[in-house]
């Protein structure tokens, strides 16, 4: 295991690049197709079923899926965060192609902690 | 009279020690370059001869270390994120799988790797990225646990026979 760490970090950044746009369109892909059966066998949020309240993820999976079949308005009401941060990965994943630096301020980790947090407060007081 | 081996890898000579002096003064000979005294067969490096050693400039003086600002341990950090991303997705029904146990073995490599370093921090966030990925596996097995107390499978294998899989 700590042998292919060292093999993981030791790629140069365009191979990481490449792994990871790779797994994204797997990803991708297999949700097209797949992903009404997937949503179908997997168990409910076990937060949801157990005590009513929704998790940060709740409602994920539906909106990755509707995202991908392009309608962006109803991913959003089944959860915003999740599609607002899909985004804003994706222009910081471009601006660090860009840029070519791929380090990340420790402070905006915080920022965006704090943000899951509230979003979770928000969702559970009005039904977002 | 001396010969010498320039940087060029060709012979030059035979020159006086005044004209080595004002060559060594030029930079075009340095301590390492070879130097053959005229009758003699050997080649030796130029600091071998005292008469010659003692033309050399003086070594500059021992600079203090530099000092190199904290720079924190990038899988430390990896580690964090992975742990905060386990905590968010253990809710589901995969206990935040990939995440958790990537955040524990990021964690673990950082803290070894960081372990009586001064240059990197980071030991932290590893710490914290460790005790949140078994945090998140800890509240998914407990929540599972009390998910098929409750009888959850029956909902599950009734899914199953739905889609015929």
């Amino acid at each position: 295991m700590a042998n292919l760490i060292k093999t993981i970090s030791n790629l140069s950044d365009r191979h990481k690049v490449g792994i990871v746009s790779l797994f994204l369109i797997l990803f991708g892909t297999v949700y097209y197709y797949f992903g009404q059966i997937i949503m179908h066998i997997l168990p409910p949020c076990l937060l949801y079923t157990l005590t009513g309240l929704k998790c940060p993820m709740c409602g994920g999976q539906r909106a990755i899926y509707q995202l991908i079949h392009g309608n962006i308005l109803e991913a959003l009401k089944l959860n915003a965060l999740l599609i607002l941060s899909i985004f804003a990965g994706l222009l910081i994943f471009l601006r660090m192609l860009y840029t070519r630096s791929f380090h990340i301020k420790l402070i905006w980790i915080y920022i965006y902690v704090v943000l899951i947090s509230v979003f979770t407060i928000i969702r559970n007081i009005i039904n977002l | 009279m001396y010969w010498i081996i320039g940087a060029d890898n060709k012979e030059y000579g035979p020159v006086s020690i005044d004209f080595l002096k004002k060559w060594i003064d030029e930079g075009r000979v340095n301590e390492k370059t070879l130097v053959r005294i005229e009758g003699e067969p050997h080649w030796r490096q130029l600091f071998t001869f005292p008469e010659l050693a003692s033309l050399l400039p003086p070594p500059p003086p021992l600079s203090p270390p530099i000092t190199q600002p904290k720079e924190e341990n990038g899988l430390a950090i990896a580690s964090l994120v992975c742990g905060i991303l386990s905590i968010i997705f253990c809710f589901c029904c995969c206990w935040g799988i990939p995440f958790n146990i990537l955040s524990i073995v990021f964690g673990s490599i950082a803290l070894s790797n960081t372990k009586g370093q001064t240059q990197q921090s980071g030991r932290g966030m590893a710490i914290a990225g460790i005790v949140l990925g078994i945090l998140s596996l800890l509240i998914g097995i407990v929540m599972t646990v009390l998910y098929f107390s409750l009888g959850g499978h029956e909902e599950i294998m009734k899914n199953f026979k739905q889609w015929r899989i």
